[in-house]
């Protein structure tokens, strides 16, 4: 212990400016982040509310320079440094770094982010285990990567070319996922998988390297890593795990029913184009969502097929709320240009297969509209963003509430609307908050999760209603119900002699030009 | 007598580059061994492969009685390692650096520590990026010896020094000589034959003799004959005379393996005619240049 407490203190002697410009950022950003919550900013507020993100950027490039800088002070990297041929014990020389870390990294931030609660009206005794929770999530990640990446280099140099390469190999990462054919983001099993590579090569390349110096050994792990991710990503069978996480539907009682709107003879919207894929618009009728449950589409994946040829779009992630007042839904979907092309001419059977998630509502709680903070059980503290418009911005303690349905009715409103403004009687205007996890807080670094509900009219609107939309103001009532996912499964419809030419969306240049189609 | 230092068959490559071959070495316990050889002989490599700070590629080697590669962290309580290249923390005061170090040691001399301080006049709070480098190596020494360390391993410590420097620092690596194994590198000869007890000559990574200084001074003569008429040279001499050479009626040559006796009867089955034989004691220098002209000839004669 004495080794390490030596080491240390030379640590801290050696790194109090960086130290410093640490504390001085997180005290800034600290200090900053009430004013971005005010919902009706006055000229200072919004330099906070572009500040905000300028001072989380600076924390986290301070952050990744202290890290580096303090492993690399016994360089791990090269055959020079003078340590490596002292009696210097590898373990007491990472436990010094790591106690440096936490005692200048992780309590400030921690302190930081009680203070930040404070401030947003929260109690921090409340929320121990979710800051907690915080702090490891960034231990797992951002400090563990920055300490990987200083411990294979020797200089902030190669620590800032070595993040560049990890920018260009998130963005290689990200370019993969949209050529991989069935979307990963309806099951998060490959993320789990991923997150595990990550850290476990992470936390061998730290030990690797304190205990042997093997850079070689070390800089091929993270790269075996990265690319083990990547294998991860293209070869997960997310066809297999989707139909295992949303079973086929079976049963009578269908908690959605899709149907052809044939009704519709053409499609009514605007696509655009990018010369590679046309888009195709499927007018849908939806029935017998039960009262007080919604359906969330998760994903979806089109098959067409006629005598020209065949066409799976593969899974694709999106969400949509279905509630039970809906009746109408309308899907579009891109064709590559050269199947369309071969397609288009004869009618083809268009199948849908939707990945669905049932929720179910809670007991309503009803809520009346305030000037300034007002309190909103299970939510936080909300105000509105300005009388009579349609949002109300809240703030929420370590993460957003769960699943949430807010709902206001016209005829409950207070506010002053003139006549023609004025919706139709009991117009329902909701917002629906989605969150699917039971993870105790978001992560990253700002302990307030600060977000807007903005409520709409689901159904369409006559001028000037629809400009103007739901309107809010103190006095008036807003009914939350909380949700949560009572089933997942699979629905499919099927759609013969479906004309792919008729429902293809026009795109504006071709509606400029007047081409015809 | 024990080895502080021990190889057997050690090697160290660097994809297709050799630099250590082979390396079979001993140290005795209380010697000055100098290991010399040109610029590029794979010395630093040898010595950095000792040290754990470069790991073998093959063979290995025993500090102290441990395996090197196991040598990190407490072992280098009896170890002090100072190399011309080596990058000391040059944000820490001198006084800051031997502090930080003292806490390492359980052998540490506070009282030595002031000695070396004073006896090489190192000025406590200066930096030691802004010191020069002959005062940098005298930091990096007292910071090695203050411990009174059982081996002292020096790679290239006298490399560009002004000779005052060198000398202050033979002299008080001299004066702990004897409580301690020396291990030290080095391309200039001349420095290190005053005061070396052993020495081993390393060329393109392969160890090419090592022995005592005093027995290596004994066997090397340079011989000079003078004789009564000219004479033809006849390639016929023993393997142990090296650059041998002939003006009409003197030869020269350098005697590796001298005995007077032994040497004087083979000088007479060569030449018929000897009028004159002189025996010259060489220089470290004179050794070493013979030994490698002499290789080289031989490798020439081969071809």
């Amino acid at each position: 212990m004495k080794q390490v407490l030596h080491i240390f203190r030379k640590d801290v002697r050696h790194f109090w400016k960086e130290i410093g410009l640490w504390l001085a950022v997180l005290v800034a950003f600290t200090w900053n982040a009430p004013r971005s919550w005010q919902p009706e900013p006055n000229y200072g507020d919004f330099v906070a509310r572009f500040i905000y993100p300028v001072l989380l950027v600076l924390l986290l490039v301070v952050w990744w320079f202290l890290i580096a800088r303090i492993v690399q002070d016994e360089s791990l990297v090269g055959d020079r440094q003078f340590w490596i041929t002292r009696p210097v014990e590898w373990k007491k020389l990472l436990i010094a770094k790591l106690i440096l870390l936490f005692l200048f990294i992780h309590v400030p931030l921690f302190i930081s982010q009680c203070v930040t609660l404070w401030r947003a009206g929260f109690s921090p005794l409340m929320s121990v285990s979710g800051l907690v929770w915080m702090q490891l999530m960034l231990l797992a990640t951002l400090v563990l990567a920055a300490f990987a990446l200083a411990a294979v280099t020797s200089t902030i140099a190669q620590v800032i070319l070595a993040c560049v390469a990890v920018v260009l190999y998130m963005v290689g990462l990200d370019a993969l996922d949209s050529v991989v054919p069935n979307n990963s983001t309806l099951v998060g099993n490959s993320d789990n998988w991923q997150f595990l590579v990550f850290v476990v090569a992470c936390i061998a390349v730290v030990i690797i390297q304190y205990a042997s110096r093997r850079s070689t050994v070390s800089r091929f792990s993270l790269t075996a890593a990265a690319l083990l991710i990547a294998l991860i990503d293209v070869g997960t069978p997310y066809g297999k795990l989707i139909a295992k996480a949303y079973p086929a539907e079976t049963g009578s009682e269908l908690p959605v029913k899709f149907a052809f709107d044939a009704s519709q003879s053409k499609a009514k919207g605007l696509g655009s184009d990018d010369g590679k894929n046309v888009q195709i618009e499927l007018p849908l009728l939806i029935s017998d969502i039960s009262a007080g449950s919604a359906i969330r589409i998760e994903g979806r994946r089109v098959f067409a097929q006629s005598a020209q040829g065949r066409w799976d779009s593969g899974w694709r992630g999106g969400a949509n709320l279905l509630l039970p007042s809906e009746r109408n839904y309308l899907i579009n979907f891109s064709m590559p240009k050269r199947i369309y092309e071969k397609m288009h001419s004869a009618p083809a059977t268009v199948s849908v297969q939707f990945a669905i998630s049932v929720l179910r509502f809670g007991k309503p709680w009803e809520v009346a509209l305030e000037q300034g903070d007002f309190n909103v059980p299970r939510v936080g503290i909300c105000s509105l963003v300005s009388p009579g418009l349609s949002s109300i911005r809240c703030r929420s303690p370590l993460r957003k509430p769960n699943t949430l349905l807010v709902t206001s009715s016209s005829t409950t409103s207070t506010c002053e609307i003139p006549e023609e403004q004025r919706p139709p009687k009991d117009s329902i205007a909701y917002d629906l908050l989605w969150r699917d996890d039971s993870s105790p807080a978001d992560s990253g670094i700002d302990p307030v999760s600060d977000f807007t509900l903005f409520l709409t009219y689901r159904d369409s609107m006559p001028e000037p209603v629809s400009r103007f939309g739901p309107r809010l103001c103190p006095g008036t009532p807003i009914t939350l119900s909380e949700s949560s996912v009572s089933g997942r499964m699979r629905s499919s419809l099927s759609i013969p002699q479906f004309s792919l030419d008729k429902y293809r969306l026009p795109t504006s240049m071709t509606l400029t030009i007047g081409v015809p189609r | 007598m024990n080895s502080a230092i021990r190889t057997h068959d050690l090697s160290k490559r660097f994809r297709r580059v050799e630099a250590v071959h082979g390396l079979n070495l001993e140290v005795p316990e209380g010697a000055i061994f100098a290991l010399v050889g040109p610029n590029g002989a794979g010395k630093t490599t040898a010595i950095k492969v000792l040290m754990n700070i470069l790991r073998p590629s093959a063979g290995r080697a025993e500090i102290l009685g441990l395996d090197s590669v196991q040598l990190a962290g407490r072992p280098f309580t009896a170890i002090g390692y100072v190399s011309e290249n080596q990058e000391l923390p040059g944000w820490m005061t001198i006084g800051y650096f031997l502090r930080y170090l003292r806490a390492f040691y359980p052998n540490w001399d506070s009282g030595l520590e002031a000695d070396l301080v004073r006896q090489f006049q190192l000025p406590l709070d200066r930096k030691l990026k802004h010191l020069s480098r002959g005062m940098r190596m005298k930091a990096a020494l007292a910071g090695a010896l203050a411990y009174h360390p059982k081996l002292i391993v020096l790679d290239e410590p006298f490399s560009g020094l002004d000779p005052l420097v060198r000398d202050e620092l033979i002299e008080s690596m001299l004066e702990r000589a004897s409580e301690c194994t020396i291990l030290l590198s080095s391309h200039d000869l001349a420095e290190i034959e005053s005061f070396a007890t052993h020495v081993g000559y390393l060329e393109a990574g392969r160890l090419k003799f090592a022995e005592e200084m005093t027995s290596l001074a004994d066997r090397f003569r340079e011989v000079e004959l003078t004789l009564s008429r000219p004479v033809t040279l006849s390639q016929c001499w023993p393997e142990s005379w090296l650059q041998v050479d002939a003006s009409p009626a003197v030869v020269r040559f350098v005697e590796s393996r001298f005995d007077p006796e032994k040497t004087t009867s083979e000088i007479q089955r060569a030449f018929a005619e000897v009028r004159d034989v002189s025996f010259n004691p060489m220089s470290l220098r004179s050794i070493f240049l013979a030994i490698a002209k002499g290789q080289r000839e031989a490798e020439e004669a081969k071809r």
